[in-house]
């Protein structure tokens, strides 16, 4: 832990010259981790990240080694996949990895491979990302030739090759099985679970690791320092640090990679530099545009990681704060994050194809001084009927925020319906 | 095998049973859309959701991608379920075009039958602002598209990919702007196409031979069996005679597949769906005639008369071998039974056969048409007149030898010998056959030919049992009765048997099957009843595995 | 038609990313390429990608219009695709969308009568913590202001553009230069 608090474990090397060139990474020890990994047994490599806590950071905040303990014994082949697709309004912090350290991505991903012992890596990009897929690939390219990629890599006798791929433009293809669809060839539409969980029914019927970015960026670290250090860099059940993409009206936007279960208002005035212009706290929210929003009061004693998140009635997702001041209006909030979710819906079931759209335009004509009385009502209704019962999250990503906007901000919305 | 309850109920069902399926065995409706037990579940429509209740825990399912366990309890009448029910169904009917009144699919439509059944809310459907896609478009030769109506339960899409085995209709565009479509250029137009139709829950998919011909509620519906080939696809008949101010000589409405697990599962083909208009044509035959150029009405005796003068006469004089019958692979086993046990057995004719070289034949695939295009060729066979009956003569030897002038008297049913014949060749056949008698359901140059006609019942028009390719006897039901003077054509050979001293005590067609069975090793045991409505199988004749009825090589759902 | 023989090239290196048995998987990557390649996506770039990838033209016609990133009608010579989500909006995006709109004369969807600009604006870039943020075809621009963004027009109208801001700056404790 460096002097004041903060822990660059993952972005250690971030902005230092060169890192992105192998050369350079590997002086500054990339691939030394990876060189461990083989000399350990898969199964052991599992247990170490089991151990370790380490929890999703694309959003659902699953433990990874419990998921790579999934895999079942006697099919094969298997495969991992990156998903770089970060779309979560307010994420971008996977971004930094692609463009300042590719390599420990690259290594992270090798070293889940061996422990699953898969035999492709897929790194899945967002198509909008078009620089940082540049540097990925030029990163995959001298790692083949380096023989870290490939045939018998490094004498363990196994193989494993890694390529690039991109989405087109779909929030929808974060999700887990609609990433695996567009990697197919097809359109993005998430697959039933039950029976289409990953690690046992993945990329072409076979099991899969589809593993976030920042995730494994931090396999490394995890076999470099040991399991229980970097449990200890977070809190019992969510061990290492995080990245938080803080944005909206702070002084100080950025990505800080802090340890996770730093309190919020930490993160906000401490690092954040305060909100701008001075003003007053109104609400923030704490994981991406999908989750529900806290107001300044529930902030007050609020820590980053997981369990308090939940237990303060919202997610810790992909760590992307949101900050926002007394000047935001939160009816002109819920245009602007509905109308992401309607253009985002896939279409494939009801509730989301119809609701979405149907709540974007009440949410425009409230927003827009044009509401009817019942307005209100309907909309918290009709995000009720959409939560939980679509195929995929999406359906709870736009009903959990609309829903709490309307709960916890109510008299604003009432104050707007003037018929 | 698992227990588990349903609304309170108890039920033991199969393991790997949904829980749509095990409701259904208990009578239960839960509601769905995109499920369908022939087609991979997809789990998107949303509109079956239950609340299970399993060690403890309560939790909201899908019924149509949730396998019945042990101790489940199926709940599907609670507040909580009544109101995802109505919720799902609201946003459906959000943006769905008010066409009702312009729909086919009114009457039988799952969004209305819902509706009424578990919806019943007030409407907050926001007139003022309407989604438009495309409505009437000309999606294949046989169906006709309106993608506003359209609910997106992707099962035509899903039909057509693992059934028909191609890849014809898609899903475009993303979340409120999916729409249901074909590429330009490609159409709807594989063999099967008809099945969307059947399958599309609402009106979006509507058969352009049936679209605006009746409201369905005005049908009647009546079991049958399709006369389109020798697989003998189980169906159903939708017909209608009592609006008559709207094209009165169509009885007929429309054909729809009927489920039997071993035949054809729920699907048929386009040529049998479409092929009832020959039950209405124009042409059919609706009296008796005789060759006269002043008048050619008649009576059944009197030309019965003038055939069994004129078969005695024959036989008397040249013996049975100048008399032959080219009967039809496309008569019901009771007909060829009788024709037989007349000519055969009784009159000693050894010319007897069903089949002409020249028969048109049609496509054949490994779903379910077969090239054959007659639905009772195996009950020939069985039952023993042709083609390998005891008599070496085919019927192609017939037809040669009439135009020879072997035969004094030729007897033809169904088959218009004239195809293929030059006016010479035909003039010949007049002039070397002393008399020709056509049993017919259509008028054709066979019957200008004839010296008398006898108009023929059609399969739709009667109760008959046929046996299928595989030895499966199936029956039909009788919607309405014969056009006109037709008859059943083993009533025929019944009257006819009579003026040539055979007489055989059959009143009904229940009393002819059972005396089948009395004679022909391989119906013994087969009663009238006991055919139920999925047919049996020949004695002997092993019942065919269970094959899914879809194309060799599926694609898949998505 | 007549594929250049660059994104036949790239067809191969894309199949190759996948097993030979899986080459419909390849779609949606070889229709990325063939638009940065011709620009947009049309009927018959939908064929020769249906005859390529081995897959019916539903379901090419399926992935086209289900990704936003496709176009199927030639765009502007640049595409200006400004983000208009939640953390852009909080930094001021609406403004420059008022901005915008009047110095090119356009609306959302449309391109500009010379076909220099088409304007969209789109769904969260990822570039939170640096907004508003847009992209002009391929190149990322950050922490736009009026100004920047004015500078930004008319560097590409001039033939003199701006250059992105490749890599993304590193705001954040992330570019400290401690070291845990």
């Amino acid at each position: 832990m460096s002097g004041n608090g903060s822990v660059r474990l993952l972005s250690r090397h971030f902005g230092l010259p060169g890192q992105t060139h192998i050369e350079t990474a590997m002086k500054r020890g990339a691939y030394e981790q990876f060189k461990r990994a083989l000399k350990m047994k898969p199964e052991e490599v599992t247990a170490l990240v089991k151990a370790s806590g380490l929890r999703g950071h694309g959003g659902a905040g699953f433990s990874a080694g419990l998921k790579w303990s999934f895999v079942p014994k006697d099919v094969f082949p298997r495969y991992v996949t990156v998903n770089g697709d970060e779309s979560e309004p307010g994420t971008c912090k996977d971004r930094l990895i692609f463009e300042y350290d590719p390599h420990l991505l690259i290594e992270g991903a090798l070293i889940c491979a061996w422990a699953v012992q898969a035999e492709r890596v897929y790194i899945y990009i967002r198509g909008e990302y078009f620089y940082p897929a540049r540097i990925m690939q030029t990163a995959i390219d001298e790692a083949r030739a380096k023989g870290f990629i490939g045939d018998n890599i490094l004498g363990s006798g196994w193989s494993c090759a890694v390529y690039l791929a991109t989405g087109a433009g779909q929030y929808i293809c974060g999700e887990e099985t609609g990433l695996l669809e567009s990697l197919e060839g097809k359109k993005g539409w998430p697959r039933l679970k039950p029976p289409f969980y990953p690690a046992a029914i993945g990329l072409w019927g076979k099991p899969t690791i589809v593993n976030n970015v920042e995730t494994l960026a931090y396999v490394p670290r995890i076999l470099e320092i040991g399991a229980d250090k970097f449990l200890a860099m977070g809190t019992p059940k969510a061990g290492g640090p995080t990245l938080f993409s803080l944005s909206g009206c702070v002084k100080k936007p950025g990505v800080y990679e802090l340890p996770t279960g730093v309190p919020l208002k930490t993160l906000i005035y401490e690092y954040g530099g305060g909100i701008t212009e001075n003003r007053k706290l109104k609400a923030v929210i704490p994981g991406g545009s999908s989750s529900h929003i806290l107001t300044a009061e529930e902030c007050e004693d609020l820590k980053l990681d997981f369990e308090s998140v939940a237990a303060a009635g919202s997610m810790l997702g992909s760590a992307a704060v949101m900050v926002l001041d007394e000047t935001i209006s939160i009816p002109q909030l819920m245009v602007w994050m509905v109308r992401f979710y309607a253009h985002e819906s896939c279409g494939q079931c009801t509730p989301c194809r119809e609701g979405t759209g149907w709540l974007l335009r009440l949410a425009t004509r409230i927003a827009d001084g044009r509401g009817r009385k019942r307005d209100l009502d309907d909309l918290y209704e009709l995000a009720d009927n959409i939560d939980g019962k679509t195929v995929c999250a999406l359906g709870a990503a736009v009903a959990w925020p609309t829903k709490s906007y309307i709960k916890k901000f109510r008299p604003e919305f009432e104050a707007l319906i003037k018929q | 095998m698992p227990k588990l309850e349903i609304d309170g109920k108890p039920v033991e069902v199969p393991a790997g049973t949904n829980l749509i399926e095990a409701a259904k065995r208990l009578n239960i409706e839960i509601p769905h859309y995109c499920f369908h037990p022939g087609l991979s579940v997809v789990g998107s429509c949303r509109m079956c959701q239950v609340e299970v209740e399993l060690n403890g825990r309560k939790s909201l399912v899908i019924g149509c991608n949730t396998a019945a366990a042990d101790g489940m309890k199926v709940i599907i009448n609670s507040d909580v379920v009544e109101r995802t029910r109505r919720s799902v169904l609201e946003f459906y009917l959000q943006n769905h075009p008010l066409d009702c009144p312009i729909c086919d699919d009114a009457g039988e439509c799952d969004l209305q039958n819902y509706y009424m059944r578990y919806g019943l809310h007030d409407s907050r459907v926001e007139l003022d602002e309407k989604r438009h896609k495309h409505k009437v478009h000309d999606v294949g030769p046989t169906v006709v598209l309106d993608s506003e109506r359209c609910i997106l339960c992707s099962r035509c899409a899903r039909f057509c990919r693992e059934i028909a085995g191609v890849d014809e209709l898609g899903i475009f565009s993303h979340g409120g702007e999916s729409e249901l479509m074909n590429v330009p250029g490609k159409l709807l137009e594989n063999d099967y196409a008809g099945n969307v139709v059947d399958l599309c829950p609402v009106g979006a998919l509507t058969d352009k031979d049936f679209r605006f011909k009746r409201r369905v509620w005005y049908l009647q519906r009546t079991p049958s069996v399709c006369m389109g080939c020798s697989r003998g696809c189980n169906i159903y008949v939708d017909w209608e005679t009592e609006r008559s101010y709207k094209n009165p000589q169509r009885r007929i409405q429309r054909l729809k597949p009927r489920f039997n697990r071993l035949v054809n599962e729920w699907w048929m083909c386009d040529r049998g769906r479409y092929s009832y208009h020959a039950v209405d044509a124009e042409n059919r035959l609706r009296t008796l005639r005789t060759k006269s150029d002043t008048d050619p009405h008649t009576t059944l005796d009197q030309i019965l008369e003038r055939a069994a003068a004129k078969i005695k006469t024959a036989i008397s004089k040249h013996g049975a071998k100048s008399v032959a019958v080219l009967g039809s692979a496309h008569s019901s086993n009771e007909d060829l039974f009788l024709l037989k046990k007349l000519f055969a057995e009784h009159l000693k004719v050894q010319s007897m056969d069903v089949t002409l070289g020249k028969e048109p034949k049609g496509k054949e695939d490994e779903i379910l048409m077969k090239a054959d295009l007659a639905p009772n060729r195996r009950g020939a066979l069985e039952i023993g007149v042709g083609p390998w009956s005891d008599s070496t003569i085919s019927g192609d030897d017939i037809l040669s030898g009439a135009l020879d002038g072997d035969y004094e008297v030729l007897i033809v049913v169904g088959h218009d010998i004239t195809r293929g014949l030059s006016a010479k060749e035909q003039a010949k056949l007049d002039q070397n056959c002393d008399y020709i008698l056509y049993l017919g359901t259509h008028d054709n140059a066979t019957c200008a030919l004839a010296d008398d006609v006898i108009s023929i019942a059609m399969w739709a028009e009667r109760e008959a049992s046929y046996t299928n390719f595989q030895g499966r006897v199936q029956k039909t039901q009788q919607p309405f009765p014969p056009l006109g003077e037709a008859l059943c054509e083993w009533r025929v050979w019944n009257e006819l048997g009579k003026k040539l001293g055979f007489t055989v005590p059959y009143l009904n067609v229940d009393d002819v099957f059972d005396a089948i069975g009395g004679s022909i090793a391989s119906f013994k045991g087969l009663t009238w009843e006991g055919l139920g409505a999925e047919g049996k199988m020949l004695t002997g004749v092993a019942e065919p595995p269970y094959r899914k009825v879809q194309s060799a090589h599926p694609l898949a759902a998505y | 038609m007549d594929i250049p023989d660059n994104l036949i090239r790239k067809a191969e290196e894309i199949f190759f990313r996948f097993p030979p048995d899986r080459r419909e998987a390849a779609l949606v990557l070889l229709m990325f390429e063939a638009q940065r390649e011709l620009g947009c996506i049309q009927p018959d770039t939908e064929r020769w990608l249906a005859e390529t990838v081995g897959v019916s033209p539903v379901k090419v016609r399926e992935v086209l219009t289900f990704y936003s990133m496709f176009r199927r009608e030639p765009g502007g010579r640049w595409v200006v695709q400004l983000c208009h989500n939640i953390s852009c909006c909080l930094a001021g995006a609406e403004n420059l969308q008022k901005l915008v709109e009047k110095k090119l004369g356009i609306k959302n969807g449309q391109t500009t009568p010379d076909g220099a600009f088409t304007l969209r604006y789109v769904e969260c870039l990822g570039g939170c913590s640096w907004a508003p943020m847009m992209l002009v075809n391929e190149a990322q621009y950050y922490q736009l202001t009026p100004e920047k963004l004015d500078r930004i027009i008319e560097g590409l109208r001039s033939g003199k553009p701006v250059p992105p801001d490749e890599p993304t700056p590193l705001l954040g404790n992330v570019g400290e230069k401690n070291i845990a």
